[in-house]
């Protein structure tokens, strides 16, 4: 014990500029990490991290094993962090990159009529197709989709109009099974085909449309609205997270997020 | 104004005892690196 406290101060006694660099490093790695797990309601993890770094301190310290098996051994930790939250790492790097788009975006940002009239054919649309039970997905895009997803889709380019977004997925026509990307005011593409979610704890009664829906926004900074096939129930995706039994007021609240960037409740 | 509008001001301050956390935990790795 008395060995402890000697080599302690003698820390203390003669500190090296290293030290110091390497304890800001691991600080801000050690913050980073922390403040990605909290905003993930990943607070056990954060337990067990607080545990494995006083567990691998302690053991570096009474074994005097060289300083480098100490790093190594919290790098570790932080690599099993990316693996298992790479998901989460995705969509946060893609919110970062997609505020510059946003910029970019409202340069030629809808005017207010404009989007009033996109915003009222597309519910006009939507609820349409619900009432005559026809499936559609939607993606409400910041010109941030991935060129991979509109490739594997036909361009549009088009004006939004209730009567095309119909015609789009009107059953057994061939762009009716894959997902439409709206652009601002224009339909930028349909029959695209989108990621799936991989999340385990969705309802059964939810197919490969949802699945889609909820996938596609997962990674992307995107909306979705779904519509299904088998009740013509209207569903909002965002985040990852999926709203069902969308009315024409939250259907509105979402559009208007979209062309006004309004932040989502 | 929203209704959670308020948060936005003071998203750093739910943040600072993971900072505090995280100063503590790297001053613990660093002297059992170097002591």
């Amino acid at each position: 014990m008395k060995g402890f406290f000697e080599r302690i101060s003698a820390f203390f006694g003669n500190p090296e500029p290293v030290c110091a660099v390497e304890f800001v490093l691991i600080a801000v790695t050690f913050f980073l990490s922390l403040n990605f797990l909290r905003k993930n309601n990943a607070k056990l993890i954060v337990w067990f991290f607080i545990l494995y770094t006083l567990v691998v301190s302690a053991l570096v310290f009474f074994s005097d094993a060289p300083a480098y098996v100490e790093l190594f051994l919290l790098a570790v930790f932080v690599l099993a962090i990316v693996v298992m939250f790479a998901t989460e790492i995705k969509r946060a790097v893609w919110e970062r990159s997609s505020k510059t788009l946003d910029v970019k975006h409202s340069d030629h940002d809808a005017d207010g009529d404009d989007a009033k009239t996109c915003i009222n054919e597309i519910i006009k649309a939507v609820q349409s197709m619900s009432k005559n039970n026809v499936g559609a997905i939607i993606i409400l895009a910041n010109s941030n989709i991935p060129s991979g997803i509109l490739d594997t889709g036909i361009s549009v380019n088009s004006q939004i109009s209730s009567e095309l977004i119909e015609s789009i997925f009107f059953p057994k026509t061939p762009l009716h099974d894959g997902a439409m990307i709206i652009n601002d005011t224009r339909i930028q593409a349909a029959g695209c085909f989108l990621p799936l979610s991989q999340e385990i704890n969705l309802p059964k009664e939810l197919g490969t449309r949802h699945r889609a829906g909820i996938g596609i926004t997962e990674t992307i900074n995107v909306t979705s609205i779904i519509v299904s096939e088998e009740t013509g129930v209207i569903s909002v995706a965002h985040g990852g997270k999926l709203k069902r039994y969308a009315d024409t007021e939250m259907l509105r609240n979402t559009l208007r997020n979209f062309y006004w960037k309004e932040k989502l409740n | 104004m929203k209704k959670n509008d308020y948060k936005k001001g003071f998203g750093f301050l739910s943040a600072l005892p993971y900072a505090l956390l995280a100063i503590v935990l790297a001053a613990v790795a660093v002297i059992a690196m170097h002591a």
